[in-house]
């Protein structure tokens, strides 16, 4: 539909901020000193932990997803260089892979709800939960910040599919 | 035109909201709240349709979705007009435009219905065994005149233009069905604070409650009750309701799909609302409450308009407000037949007999129909109805002691309703796989062990009376709201009025009179199944009733057999002289009733058919004019034709220019995955067929990789960039089934390797720059980066920076030329491109596409994944055998390699293609035989995979796998074309600069 037609009420998409983005895998001890030197605490299995410009997601058992404001950025790769010295660890950088989603309002959930097979009532998804899940077709992260507020992350070629998806979604839960 | 069989006062329609529409052309009235088929009754119309093989005239048998006649096509148009609706659920609105479906010229004069004339010759199966010959007759005279004479509606054929939603949700509870016991199950789960889904496929909630004039409950009348209930779950939080919805499949683990009707009941749509949404409910528990549907019974003419079930016409009676005839005879074989009599005396109709075909009947209800005149013949079946667009009367005849029916009466009638007894509705518990048992006492299969977390309650699993009914719904909601984790009390209702239960009923063909060779009854009316085809089929060594249903075609129309499967199996149980229980039941499949494709695609149209994948370069294509192609999601620049170039023209100059100067290659949407920790090369070398250890870091390898079967499933490039990481490419297709390959043999062989994958498909745009020019074109911007060939020869890896931007260069040729392939992070992917173009100005740096890629590769002799090979490809057959790690002890796919079949001299193996003539392209796909002159079906070598005009070479090549193919180099085959046959040589597959000189300058 013409993107005129789109009546966004109680629904926002905004590009996300600008982050520099780690994937961290390894064993629990390795798990421990990154976290450490990122200064956050080892979130639980899908669960969120934050520190000063920091924000680690756990996706996997041996996995984290670590996001970094550009200004904590440099100290914590520092840190991570020193810390993980002679363990046994994966760091890649994906800060080029994939783009950030902000999503909010009222009937995000309920937009969110067309797209991913995720339960959204706030007792099932609570606020500070983060997985990755289906976008309709598309891969993606979705780590609910608040009950109405939602981060994305998308592979940056899936970005027009899923931001369209979203968009015919918005218009379509206002019936 | 005046409703002449309305009733004024009775009913939920209403009269105040006239409405008009329009039925083949006609206009007609009727009033909000009116089915198609109802606002048409109260005209006195049944004739609404013609038969699927016979083209006889019929008419609404049923009130609900179970009706398998009255099917209309309903819009105006060739994109809005949906076929196939059935008259009773299509809501009228004003304006509405209905057709007859199946006819020719009209519906009260159809040319078809001489195939009535041929019934005899048009049995069950028919089509197998008369019109085999001539063979090619089948298709070209047969099929095409049965599938124009059989059939139902038109289909659309302009694009539709609707949209429909779509949307997943989840609760504690889904309800299956709004009547009494679904409404009561919904109500006891909702008070507990459950998040309960309750869905009706009707306009409203209510079900049986809104038919039955008899029912009390705490004093209140039936739809009072259902008011003040509805209204109570409306008001609740945790709970949705919606109507004009079906539950019409159930899937594994609870999930069950819904199609939400929203707009087509209304004049026109809320503007951009959707027609239609789709939902995918995951239910922690499910309760079905999907009631039970009367049971047509089976005598000749039992479909002529006219005739209908006996819970139909009350429906019509107290919920629309229709009479459906004033002259009736009612078939029983249960209690109903006396309710609805009186239901139908109330208002003034005649009721001219009442044929009960048990010895026995008894019951308040009956004594008071003979109390008020109606004459009850017992032990007595209906011979056959008369009358053919209405029905005009009935022949009665009593069933005689020992079986035989004795001599009939004629009794006239516009009206026979069927009283067969009822049929538990488990379609959407067969569909959840649950085990169904037959329950003598309700003479019909009911629901027996679930197979997931689900609770049948009411009428479908055999429960009839209201009182009891409510308390099983309660019960059974109470039950699951418990199961999901939620406490509460059973609610209770006291019910001061209700008819008793009747489980009676009848399954099979009515008695009839003589040998009944040739009567049309009806079992399956969609399909125009008689219970002859049945019997033929159990005479011609059908036994099981899954065989009966194919062969016979009954219950295989889009109502699945709700109301014809019962009697069938009783046909069939009775010719085969063994009880139902052990004649089985048909599974009964998705959906339970017709879904509109338009559900199906949601948005999937269009733009968003697919996620349609572009690298940052898609923008700087498409402004030089590329022509593109897809490569699996992603949307590659096939070529990049200038002054009106056809493909070949620039795929040749672009090759040309590759190989003089230099070219420009998108190669992003190449998969990446990177492999890291102390364990890698380990995990290299289990899943590649090649040896990783002794590779060098900042070396690159061309890696293979296999399935356990041996056979070819990816390649790539892999360079070393550190001891503990590699950066392996994969294809475009195979990125991510490499990665869950390679995550699957990690997390389940194993996870005492310390090695870690991350796909970095993304993270990385790829500029491949290739050709004799590529190094001066690069040197200069690439930071003071040493990339001579001493520094960076064929085959290496070095990380470092282009313009500033982090860089991992790669020197690695998939065209045979001095190469780069420039890797950097995706946002810097255009600038970098840019710079790269911008100095290859000066060296006549060409942009090329997939095309000449693919050219440039053949001329190699490098294979590609997906056109020489197929799956049944190993790595020596690809002349890749020299990757193979001989020394290695494992790799996947290893233990196949060493069968004596995949080493067979015989197998398919790569070649090289030379045809005589120069400029002859072979066919891609063509077959080399031998001996040309062979008998058809030729024996064939091999086959053609890859054909090209190769520009640099100034001659057609080609790439085919041949069977022994290797030692056959220097004979010639042959290419048997339809029009002639080509000679062909069989030569190395490399074509091109064998010693490499090139690729190592």
């Amino acid at each position: 539909m013409a993107e005129s037609n789109v009546d966004l009420a109680g629904f926002d998409l905004v590009a996300g901020p600008s982050l520099t983005r780690w994937v961290f895998q390894g064993r629990e001890a390795a798990m421990q000193a990154a976290c450490a030197a990122a200064g956050c605490a080892v979130p639980d299995m899908l669960g969120v932990t934050q520190a000063e410009g920091v924000t680690a997601l756990r996706l996997g058992p041996q996995e984290v997803l670590f996001l970094l404001e550009p200004a904590a950025a440099q100290g914590v790769t520092e840190a991570w260089a020193s810390a993980l010295s002679g363990v046994a660890h994966s760091l890649v950088d994906v800060t080029a892979r994939q783009t950030a989603l902000s999503v909010g309002g009222a009937r995000a959930a309920e937009v969110l709800g067309c797209l991913s097979p995720l339960d959204f009532a706030p007792g099932s998804f609570a606020p500070g939960t983060a997985t990755r899940t289906l976008l309709d077709k598309a891969d993606g992260m979705i780590w609910r910040q608040a009950e109405d507020r939602f981060h994305l992350e998308v592979w940056t070629s899936f970005l027009p599919y899923v931001t369209g998806m979203l968009k015919n979604a918005a218009h379509d839960t206002r019936f | 035109m005046n409703q002449a069989f309305r009733i004024p006062g009775r009913g939920r329609v209403n009269s105040a909201q006239p409405v008009t529409f329009t039925f083949d052309g006609r206009s007609y009235t009727g009033y909000a709240g009116d089915t198609l088929a109802s606002a048409l009754l109260a005209h006195g119309r049944h004739l609404m349709g013609r038969s699927y093989k016979y083209h006889r005239p019929r008419g609404p048998v049923t009130a609900g979705s179970d009706e398998p006649n009255a099917l209309v096509g309903v819009g105006k148009g060739p994109a809005l007009h949906t076929p196939n609706l059935r008259a009773t659920q299509v809501e009228i609105h004003e304006g509405l435009t209905a057709v007859s479906q199946n006819r020719s010229p009209c519906l009260e004069f159809d040319l078809g219905s001489v195939n009535s004339l041929f019934s005899a010759m048009l049995p069950a199966g028919f089509y197998y065994k008369t019109f085999m010959w001539p063979k090619n007759f089948w298709d070209k005279v047969y099929e095409p005149i049965i599938r124009h004479a059989a059939g139902l509606g038109v289909a659309p054929t302009e694009p539709d233009p609707d949209s429909y939603a779509f949307r997943y949700d989840h609760c504690d509870v889904l309800v299956a069905g709004g009547g009494p016991s679904g409404l009561s199950a919904a109500l006891a789960a909702a008070r507990t604070g459950a998040r309960v889904i309750l869905v009706d496929e009707t306009a409203e909630f209510g079900g049986s409650l809104l038919s039955d004039r008899q029912a009390r409950i705490e004093g209140l009348s039936g739809p009072d009750w259902v008011r003040g209930v509805v209204a109570e779950l409306s008001a609740m939080p945790n709970v949705r309701l919606m109507t004009r919805c079906s539950a019409f499949n159930y899937g594994p683990h609870n999930m069950i799909a819904l199609n939400q009707r929203l707009t087509d009941h209304l004049m026109t749509g809320a503007s951009g609302q959707p027609r239609e949404r789709l939902w995918q409910v995951r239910a922690k528990e499910v309760v079905l409450a999907t009631g039970a549907l009367e049971r047509p019974m089976v005598f000749e003419g039992n479909d002529r308009p006219g005739v209908m079930l006996a819970t139909a016409a009350r429906t019509y009676l107290n919920r629309y407000g229709v009479l459906c005839g004033r002259k009736v005879v009612i078939v029983a074989a249960n209690d109903s037949a006396y309710r609805v009599a009186l239901d139908l005396l109330e208002v003034g109709a005649s009721v001219a007999a009442i044929a009960d075909i048990r010895p026995a009947p008894d019951g308040a209800l009956l004594r008071q129909c003979q109390q008020m005149g109606v004459r009850v013949f017992k032990s007595s079946v209906v011979q056959r109805v008369h009358g053919t667009q209405r029905v005009s009367g009935v022949e009665l005849a009593p069933v005689l002691p020992g079986g035989d029916v004795g001599k009939g009466r004629h009794v006239s009638a516009d009206l026979v309703l069927m009283a067969g007894g009822y049929t538990p509705s488990v379609h959407l518990f067969s569909q959840s796989r649950g085990k169904l048992h037959f329950d003598e006492k309700v003479g019909a299969y009911v629901p027996g062990e679930s197979a997931e977390h689900e609770r049948s309650v009411g009428a479908c699993h055999g429960v009839y009376q209201l009182d009891a009914v409510l308390a099983d719904g309660a019960a059974a909601g109470m039950a699951a709201a418990s199961a999901s984790g939620h406490t509460g009390e059973i609610p209770a209702w006291r019910v001061d009025a209700q008819d008793v239960a009747d489980f009676s009923g009848f399954a099979g063909a009515l008695p009839r009179r003589g040998k009944d060779l040739h009567s049309m009854s009806f079992v399956d009316f969609q399909h125009d199944v008689t219970a002859k085809d049945i019997r033929l089929a159990v005479r011609e060594g059908f036994r099981s009733i899954e065989h009966v249903k194919r062969y016979t075609t009954t219950g295989m129309a889009t109502d699945q057999g709700k109301l014809s499967n019962v009697n069938a199996l009783g046909i069939a149980s009775y010719a085969l002289g063994r009880p139902v229980q052990q004649v089985g039941l048909t599974t009964f499949r998705p959906p339970f009733t017709p879904v509109t494709f338009g559900t199906f695609a949601g948005h999937a149209r269009g733009d968003l058919f697919d996620p349609d994948r572009r690298t940052p370069v898609d923008s700087w294509a498409r402004a030089q004019g590329a022509v593109f192609e897809d490569v699996s999601l992603w949307r590659r620049a096939r070529y990049f034709p200038r002054n009106g170039e056809d493909m070949e023209a620039a795929v040749r100059r672009e090759c040309l220019a590759v190989r003089n100067a230099a070219g420009i290659f998108d190669a992003s949407t190449l998969g990446k995955i990177e492999v890291v920790g102390p364990d890698a090369a380990t995990f290299m070398n289990r899943m590649y067929v090649n040896a990783w250890t002794k590779l060098g870091v900042g070396r690159c390898r061309y890696g293979l990789l296999c399935r356990e079967n041996g056979f070819i499933y990816d390649d790539g490039v892999v360079g070393r960039i550190a001891e503990d990481r590699f950066h392996v490419t994969t294809t475009t297709g195979g990125a991510a089934g490499v990665l869950s390959m390679m995550e699957d043999y990690l997390q389940t062989e194993w996870p005492d390797l310390d090695v870690w994958l991350t796909s970095t498909t993304e993270q990385w745009s790829v500029i491949a720059l290739q050709g004799p020019k590529a190094r001066e074109i690069l040197a200069p911007l690439v930071d003071g980066l040493d990339i001579s060939g001493e520094a960076l020869p064929h085959m290496s890896v070095v990380e470092g920076s282009i313009l500033g931007v982090p860089m991992r260069l790669f020197r690695v040729s998939f065209s045979g030329e001095l190469g780069f392939e420039i890797n950097v992070p995706t946002t810097e992917g255009r600038r970098i491109w840019d710079a790269v173009w911008q100095a290859g100005q000066a060296h006549g740096l060409t942009p090329y596409g997939t095309e000449t890629m693919h050219v440039l590769r053949a001329e190699k002799g490098y294979i590609i994944v997906g056109q020489e090979t197929d799956g049944t490809v190993t790595p020596d057959d690809a002349g890749c055998g020299w990757a193979v790690g001989k020394a290695k002890k494992d790799f996947v796919g290893k233990r196949s390699l060493a069968l004596p079949a995949l080493q067979s001299p015989e197998r398919m193996q790569l070649v090289g293609l030379l045809t005589e003539a120069p400029q002859e392209v072979l066919e891609e796909g063509a077959q080399l035989v031998a001996d040309p002159k062979e008998a058809i079906p030729m024996h064939k070598l091999g086959y053609v995979t890859s054909s090209y005009f190769s520009a640099t070479l100034g001659r057609s090549i080609a790439l085919g796998m041949i069977s022994g193919g290797r030692a056959r180099k220097g004979q010639t085959l042959f290419v048997p074309m339809e029009d002639r046959v080509i000679p062909v040589k069989l030569v190395d597959p490399v074509f091109y600069d064998a010693e490499g000189v090139r690729l190592n300058g």
